[in-house]
């Protein structure tokens, strides 16, 4: 049954018409055009749909659309400056090799916002707690680690 | 799923209601991480979901006189995030920090874990150890289903359709001075996002003289259709001195009379027996040493 929703994306107000049944995911690429926003796996266990929602990173491929309603959802286009300005996460991610295809980086680059918003001095467990629901199957890990760390410091 | 209503209850009676209105036809969703895996691999046959997400009389921790009241819609990392649960129940923490991942902590829900009653929900075995009690509530009223009652069969729990999980209380193991700890192990193939291959769960009760065991819980999961509690064991080890819990001799003949380990395309009975044998003594050591009892 459709109906219609009204929630801020990346720090707009927007509305949205979506059915019970569906799921985040979904509308953010097919009714905003969010591309950064990945599906993989669909069933929560690669990462790669990663968005936060009121600070918390969630997989939007198990999150209900309807869930959205009055909640603050933060999606990879809503991190750089509207001048096109990278945020300091993604510049580090670039700056350490941490991005290779490039198909689990929106999901990482969020999962590492989530955690340094909340402690911006992160242990290298806690970063790799972070992103342990972030498959890549390029980097390896390490540069992911690496720039996640890298970003901390430059943000203190 | 496709033309399915959704419901946002903001109370227990709304949630109640719409679920009496429309029966079987309605599902509860929490953190949705079971439900809507299940809706994407078409085996789950409803036409609403009914959310308990803003249900504030379903979330949170308190604590009141010495029972710990746990929301059943209290996510995984409000949980570990929690100063009490991490003093006061360090079986249930240890159960929750390997969990999924962060973003999974961050939806699944503890009242989500108990109603899909898999053998292998990794807070079941802790909440068994706990003497947990469930409040079930339906239209009808309300009864409390003590956690060793709740797990009827595989994914299979004591609850009625129209019943609502509203709360889980937990007594507090240190109550009136006892002296107590747990601890819980899960072996899994990765070290994140994977579900047990087997998992281990024990409280131990000490006596005054910190030499006598007083009460033991043991549970372990993945090693029947359900999770168990090696009751049994648990009997004989009240009295006997605290190094018997962890003597691999108790725990092998606990595995044989109490567990009923299988095959599976994840791992092989043999392998999951070879584990316990490790998993049950280390538990029960880690119990004592953190009551600060060397063995
Ligand atoms: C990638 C991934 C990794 C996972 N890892 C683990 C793991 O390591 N360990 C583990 O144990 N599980 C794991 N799970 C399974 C799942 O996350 C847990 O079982 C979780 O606790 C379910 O909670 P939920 O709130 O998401 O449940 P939901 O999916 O919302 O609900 C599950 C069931 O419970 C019912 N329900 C929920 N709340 C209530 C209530 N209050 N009253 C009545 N019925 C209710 C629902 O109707 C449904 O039938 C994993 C799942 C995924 C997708
Ligand atoms: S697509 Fe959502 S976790 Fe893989
Ligand atoms: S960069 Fe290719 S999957 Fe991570």
């Amino acid at each position: 049954m459709k109906r219609m929703i009204e929630f801020e994306l990346n720090g707009q107000q927007v509305t949205a018409e979506v059915d019970g049944g569906d799921l985040l995911l979904s509308v953010l690429r097919d009714q905003f055009d969010l591309y950064g926003v990945k599906e993989s796996c669909g069933a929560g266990e690669c990462g790669a749909c990663t968005v936060i929602i009121d600070g918390r990173a969630v997989t939007s491929c198990l999150y209900p659309a309807m869930e959205a309603e009055g909640r603050s959802v933060t999606t990879i286009e809503g991190l750089a400056q509207p001048d096109g300005t990278l945020h300091p996460i993604q510049e580090s991610f670039i700056e350490k090799g941490a991005v290779q295809c490039g198909f689990c980086t929106p999901g990482n680059v969020l999962s590492a916002k989530a955690l340094l918003d909340k402690n911006p001095d992160p242990s290298e467990q806690e970063i790799r707690t972070a992103i342990a629901g972030n498959l890549c199957r390029c980097t390896g890990y390490h540069q992911i680690v690496e720039a996640i760390s890298h970003a901390a410091g430059r943000k203190s | 799923m496709k033309n399915i209503e959704y419901f946002k209850p903001t109370t227990i009676d709304q949630a109640l209601r719409v679920k009496q209105e429309m029966g079987r036809e309605a599902c509860y969703i929490a953190g949705g991480t079971d439900v809507l895996v299940l809706a994407r691999e078409k085996k789950l046959d409803c036409r609403a979901l009914i959310s308990l997400r803003r249900i504030p009389e379903l979330a949170g921790i308190s604590l009141q006189d010495d029972v710990l009241h746990l929301g059943p819609a209290t996510t995984l990392t409000d949980i570990l995030e929690n100063g009490e649960v991490a003093r006061e129940l360090p079986i249930l923490h240890d159960a929750v920090q390997v969990m999924g991942s962060t973003q999974m902590r961050n939806m699944a829900t503890v009242g989500g874990n108990v109603m899909t009653a898999a053998s292998s929900g990794d807070t079941l075995g802790p909440l068994l150890c706990l003497d947990a009690v469930c409040r079930l509530v339906s239209p009808g009223g309300e009864r409390r289903v003590p956690m060793d009652e709740m797990f009827v069969g595989p994914r299979t729990t004591a609850a009625e359709p129209d019943e609502l999980l509203a709360g889980l209380e937990i007594p507090l193991p240190a109550a009136g001075g006892a002296i107590s700890s747990g601890a819980f192990f899960k072996l899994t193939r990765r070290a994140a996002m994977d579900l047990a291959l087997i998992n281990v769960a024990v409280q131990l009760w000490v006596n005054p003289d910190r030499a006598t065991i007083a009460k033991a819980r043991l549970a372990a999961g993945v090693a029947a259709p359900t999770p168990v509690r090696l009751k049994q064991t648990e009997e004989e080890l009240v009295g006997a001195p605290v190094a018997e819990a962890t003597k691999e001799q108790v725990a092998i003949r606990a595995i044989g009379r109490e567990c009923r380990l299988r095959d599976s395309d994840r791992c092989s009975a043999w392998y999951r027996e070879e584990m316990l044998r490790v998993l049950i003594p280390r538990a029960a050591a880690l119990a004592l040493e953190r009551m600060g009892i060397a063995v």
